[in-house]
């Protein structure tokens, strides 16, 4: 039996999942902001985002009984949950989660990335690249650079080995280097052609 | 063509910022909430209600149930065994009349 002041992350699980209301409230505001913002960079709509949140904590209480806390942590959990209901709700939007082909191998998706990313946005520029990343190497970087999991984390929440996870985060910023260099400078490109936000060319 | 160094990439990478989640996110939720597992409370709570039994206690469960099930049939059968020995006793279909202990035979004549 769950006592009512535990406050882990398990211990409100548990008691959320028997209509405790306050131990919901808690864990909705602990973990709200990170799987949204997951959510978020993967449906790229906040309106996405937003039903996946609510969605995913109620789907995760549903079957908070089989929820082991030995096995992963809960936020590794609550980002495969996410993960889950986006293929499910949105599939067309990460068709080709399972491609494991590398981008670098495939010239013409380089040059429509490089037309597409001018004349944007710095921010602009750095979301349409990552949505050019083959669907298994974008969810590796996203988990990763910004969900900021750990590799084991992430190999949880992808269900893929450790490996497998710094395999892809490895090509998706080889990618992302080559296809970026042109407006934000590097060793060979001179001085940055984006700054303060915004393209200089 | 160029490529970025590491250190470089991190930062052109932070430039893409996703905003935090509206306030009504929680408001949403927690009405989802309520009407998933707060409505079915009280008595239709428990029509609903599901318990997590391991399986092997679930195996010994049933096992001691028809265990003990068998056990209070045998025991019912030992008990209704002397009465159904009496409903088969000669008595029995006569309605409850017993055989006399000594036989007086009356002879009747009949006057001519």
């Amino acid at each position: 039996m769950v006592e009512v002041n535990d406050t882990s992350d398990h211990g409100l699980l548990k008691s959320a999942s028997t209509g405790d209301e306050r131990a919901f409230t808690e864990l909705f505001r602990r973990y709200q902001q990170p799987v949204y913002r997951y959510a978020f960079r993967l449906t790229g709509s906040a309106e996405s985002a937003e039903d996946l949140t609510q969605e995913c904590f109620i789907r995760v209480l549903r079957s908070a009984a089989r929820f082991d806390a030995e096995r992963g942590s809960l936020r590794s959990y609550l980002y495969a949950t996410v993960r889950n209901l986006a293929i499910s709700l949105a599939r067309p939007a990460l068709d080709g989660l399972d491609d494991e082909a590398d981008s670098l191998g495939v010239p013409d998706l380089a040059m429509g990335a490089e037309e597409r990313l001018l004349g944007h946005e710095a921010a602009s520029i750095v979301q349409s690249a990552i949505a050019m990343l083959p669907a298994a190497q974008r969810e590796a970087l996203i988990l990763i650079h910004y969900q900021e999991l750990s590799l084991q984390e992430a190999a949880d929440v992808l269900s893929i080995d450790v490996g497998a996870v710094k395999s892809r985060v490895h090509r998706a910023r080889e990618n992302l280097k080559q296809w970026l260099a042109p407006h934000f400078g590097g060793p060979a490109g001179g001085e940055a052609r984006v700054r303060h936000g915004k393209t200089t060319g | 063509m160029g490529r970025l160094p590491d250190d470089d990439l991190d930062r052109v990478l932070d430039e893409w910022r996703v905003p935090s989640p509206p306030a009504r996110i929680e408001a949403k939720a927690l009405a989802a909430y309520r009407a998933e597992f707060r409505e079915a409370k009280g008595w239709l709570g428990l029509v609903g209600m599901r318990v997590a039994i391991p399986l092997p206690v679930l195996v010994v469960a049933l096992l001691g149930m028809v265990s003990l099930s068998i056990m209070v049939f045998r025991l019912e059968a030992g008990r209704s065994a002397p009465a159904t020995v009496e409903s088969n006793s000669p008595a029995a279909p006569w309605g409850g009349l017993q055989p006399v202990s000594e036989l007086r035979p009356v002879i009747l004549r009949s006057s001519q």
